[in-house]
């Protein structure tokens, strides 16, 4: 061999061994990348961040928030792409091409639900040609379709649409107003904000546009609008603007007005009704507000209060470790409605106690609690079916309920009576529902049909 | 010295007249005192000065302009009523009535600048004029949309999903007396993993269970709409392969808005927000926030959404037991939109001829469950009545509702069928 061949040998196969490693290294990268992403839409399937029981998670909480749930985050912004383009063909584009769209959005005699998608279709694309057919169109719509156009035409979120409703707000028909409203607290900007904060004080505003512009910065759900809501809730006159207020702070996460809502369920001049109204806006707030919740709940001198409190929390389906609490709550609880929201709001918790809450139920005078604390623990026994309280259940609450749902009663109680066979997979309460099927009264017979689907285990 | 005279007034049945004959230039205040105090309101009315109005509680007091001279003072009392005795601060001049305890009295009043009379009533009806009593049915106008609805969303829902794979539903919605809402079912392809599920799935959709009951919101009256307010999740599966979770809220104001060329739908435009999973990916079937079109048929709407409604008022001449005394006693019973009847205690009223009937109801007993509902409340103001014949008839007032979590106002007449 030529020695001087040797350099040369090395240096043709320098390119290769790079990009051998190159190709290694990106290999490498792909694999932890992909097992990163793998790895993340496990733990966040299994144990999402932010889930209040973490004490089974796979990572700490700082990496699930950190890591994961970016990961997740972000992979299904892009997927959401994906969809949204496959669901707004299916849903509003009906195989036709944009031209067709186009005409058939231009048509008057198109009817209005078909017009509304082909004008969704043309907010979707933002074109000049689209917008400016959308906005010859509008102008010139009658009131209905134009009130229909704008709410239909802001769900796009197409920001170039927010110039021709703003004008709206000052539109002389009440409707039109509320609609435009609507339309833009979709699209969320510090203009919107700052527009519907301006008429949610303006005591020249109908009552109605006022309650319109609360709703529509609780829609828009940021800290601006949030403040907004607060300053303005302290000079409103109208109760009825006070209580949208109430509610439009409600569905904010709870960390953003939790020392707003203590503050004021704690002042002495609250109003009794304006603080269950405020409870009961707290029910479409954020998980965290599930142990201020359980405050009022359990301690709170107005049962009014209290009850509303135990009901709200029955919105958080996805808090389910309360079942200890609520019932301890409910054994210390003297009055009888209290204890039926208290028993409602245990339908969603995991591992209710049956064989405490039973005798509490049972002594149960009060039918609306009665049945609320059958469904309990009829839901115990779905998760407990072989458990001790399972045998009570059919003997002693199974006829009960059937005698319930089958005697002229309140309709909504029968229906709740239905519901509470329908959870449990024992024999006895499947032929409970059998037994209520072939009765005359339809909505109970069709409930207890429905229930006959169950599986018995 | 006025020198009292007998005078019998042939004006009015039920008349007490008191006469003051006046020859001489004079004027002052008047001042009447009722017995029994508190017993109730009588009606006065004077001639020459035309003047009137209605007495209540201890009585009161009216003024006559000089230059007069003969001034008549009737009062109006119930049938039965009568005068059992005149007291002035000249003494007793029961004996100028006409007749003591009939109601054709009369007296001839003194002239002087003030004047105390103590009239002492007996019978029936203590002190007043007859009050307008009988049965009134209110009835609450469907199809007039000037007037808030309360709506009863309780029922079977049964379709096919609008939105993403059509996939037939079947839901029970109940819906409590504070308009609280429970919900129970089936979505065609949905399983949830809260409950045990077993082989006999024959007569369910493939990859379906029956998902138990949760509450899921509530329906109140937003801005004179009735509105329904939904919070809800859902973990389980879809299809029987991918996990998936869903969460979110929504508003809807339950208005019916027509459309056009499509006259047997109406949409209704709900606003909502939320989150939903395949396999721990955030996905988004529809905008994630922003209004929201649900077109309802009509077919549907009339079936789901229950909104009459209708209140049996009575009004009766009663007599209070213990005491003997009478009164007015006015009692209703409530028939909601869900078929519920509330029966309401009986309540002392006082009929103004200025200002009409006033009363709140409200603790009425649920008949069906036998509970106190505490929930649902009626309040009718200046309610006023004319009497046609034998019959009174509401001619004013206004009548505010509240139950089912909802409420409205509107004029009493409206309710009149």
């Amino acid at each position: 061999m030529n020695p001087d061949q040797q350099p040369s040998a090395s240096r043709q196969a320098a390119p290769h061994h790079w990009l051998w490693r190159l190709l290694g290294a990106g290999a490498l990268l792909f694999c932890f990348g992909g097992a990163v992403i793998l790895l993340s839409m496990w733990t966040e399937s299994k144990y999402p961040a932010g889930d209040d029981d973490a004490t089974t998670a796979a990572f700490t909480d700082q990496m699930r928030r950190m890591v994961t749930k970016p990961v997740t985050v972000a992979i299904g912004r892009q997927i959401d792409k994906i969809i949204r383009a496959r669901m707004d063909h299916l849903l509003f584009i009906t195989g036709i091409t944009f031209e067709e769209a186009l005409a058939r959005f231009l048509d008057e005699r198109t009817d209005l639900v078909e017009r509304g998608r082909c004008a969704y279709r043309l907010a979707r694309v933002g074109s000049p040609t689209a917008i400016a057919a959308l906005l010859k169109v509008f102008r010139t719509a009658p009131l209905e379709q134009k009130i229909f156009l704008a709410q239909l035409i802001s769900s796009t979120g197409n920001q170039s649409v927010k110039d021709w409703f703003l004008p709206l707000l000052n539109d002389a028909d009440e409707s039109v107003v509320c609609g435009a409203i609507r339309g833009l607290s979709a699209m969320g900007t510090d203009t919107v904000t700052s527009q519907l904060a301006g008429l949610l004080t303006d005591p020249n505003r109908s009552e109605s546009v006022r309650i319109e512009a609360a709703a529509g910065l609780g829609n828009l759900g940021t800290g601006a609008a949030r403040d907004a809501l607060t300053a303005a809730f302290s000079t409103v006159e109208e109760d009825e603007v006070a209580i949208q207020i109430l509610n439009s702070l409600g569905r904010f996460p709870f960390n953003q007005v939790a020392g707003w809502f203590g503050e004021y369920l704690a002042a002495p001049d609250t109003p009794a009704d304006l603080r269950v109204t405020a409870v009961e806006a707290l029910a479409y707030s954020s998980n965290d507000a599930v142990p201020f919740l359980l405050g009022l709940a359990g301690h709170d001198s107005d049962s009014d209060v209290r009850a509303s409190s135990a009901w709200a929390i029955s919105l958080y389906s996805l808090v389910q470790n309360l079942a200890p609490t609520l019932t301890h709550m409910a054994q210390g609880e003297s009055d009888p409605d209290v204890r039926r929201r208290l028993y409602e709001a245990l339908l969603p918790q995991a591992n209710i106690p049956a064989a405490q809450l039973l005798p509490l139920v049972l002594a149960e005078d009060d039918i609306a609690a009665r049945v609320a604390g059958f469904n309990a623990i009829s839901r115990a026994v779905a998760q407990a079916p072989t458990g001790a309280v399972a045998g009570t259940f059919d003997k002693q609450i199974v006829p009960e309920l059937v005698t319930i749902a089958t005697t002229p009663n309140s309709l909504n109680i029968q229906l709740r009576a239905v519901f509470a066979l329908l959870q449990a997979p024992t024999p006895a309460a499947q032929d409970a529902l059998a037994l209520i099927a072939k009765t005359e009264q339809a909505p109970v017979a069709t409930a207890a049909r429905s229930g006959l689907r169950v599986p018995t285990s | 010295m006025f020198q009292p005279k007998v005078k019998i007034s042939q004006a009015f049945a039920g008349l007490l007249c008191l006469l003051l004959p006046l020859s001489f230039t004079w004027g002052g205040t008047f001042t009447v005192t009722i017995k029994p105090t508190n017993s109730g309101t009588v009606a006065w009315q004077t001639t020459n000065p035309t003047d009137g109005g209605v007495f209540s509680g201890s009585g009161g007091h009216f003024s006559f302009t000089k230059n007069q001279t003969d001034v008549f003072l009737t009062f109006f009392p119930n049938v039965g009523g009568s005068i059992e005795k005149v007291m002035t601060d000249e003494g007793d001049d029961t004996a100028y009535l006409t007749g003591p305890n009939h109601n054709m009295d009369s007296w001839y009043g003194p002239g002087e600048n003030s004047k105390q009379v103590t009239v002492t009533f007996s019978g029936s009806g203590p002190v007043t004029s007859e009050s307008p009593t009988g049965n009134f049915p209110l009835t609450f106008p469907s199809t007039n949309p000037s007037l808030t609805p309360i709506i009863d969303l309780t029922g079977e829902y049964k379709g096919v999903s609008p939105f993403g794979k059509p996939r037939a539903y079947d839901i029970i919605v109940a819906q409590d007396e504070s308009g609280k809402l429970i919900i129970s079912g089936t979505v065609e392809g949905i399983s949830t993993n809260k409950i045990t599920k077993a082989a006999n799935t024959s007569s369910l959709p493939a990859n379906t269970s029956f998902l138990p009951p949760y509450n899921i919101g509530q329906i109140t009256t937003v801005s004179t709409n009735p509105t329904v307010k939904i919070k809800g999740s859902f973990t389980g599966s879809i299809d029987g392969t991918n996990s998936a979770s869903v969460s979110g809220s929504g508003q809807a104001p339950l208005v019916l808005t027509p459309i056009p060329m499509k006259p047997d739908s109406n949409v209704i435009f709900g606003t909502g927000s939320y989150v939903a999973k395949e396999n721990g990916v955030p996905i988004h079937l529809l905008p994630t926030t922003g209004p929201i079109p649900i077109v309802v048929s009509k077919t549907a709407a009339a079936s789901h959404i229950h909104k009459a409604w209708s209140i049996s008022l009575s009004i009766t001449n009663k007599v209070n037991a213990k005491t003997n005394k009478p009164y007015i006693g006015a009692t209703a019973s409530l028939t909601r939109p869900d078929g519920d009847v509330i029966t309401y205690p009986v309540q002392v009223v006082k009929y103004s001829t200025k200002t009409g009937y006033k009363l709140t109801l409200k603790g009425g007993t649920n008949t069906t469950t036998h509970l106190v509902d505490k929930k649902s409340t009626i309040t009718i103001t200046g309610m006023m009545l004319t009497k046609t014949g034998a019959v009174w008839h509401p001619t004013a007032g206004k009548l505010s509702y509240q139950f089912l979590g909802q409420k409205g106002t509107g004029d009493l007449m409206l309710f009149i069928e």
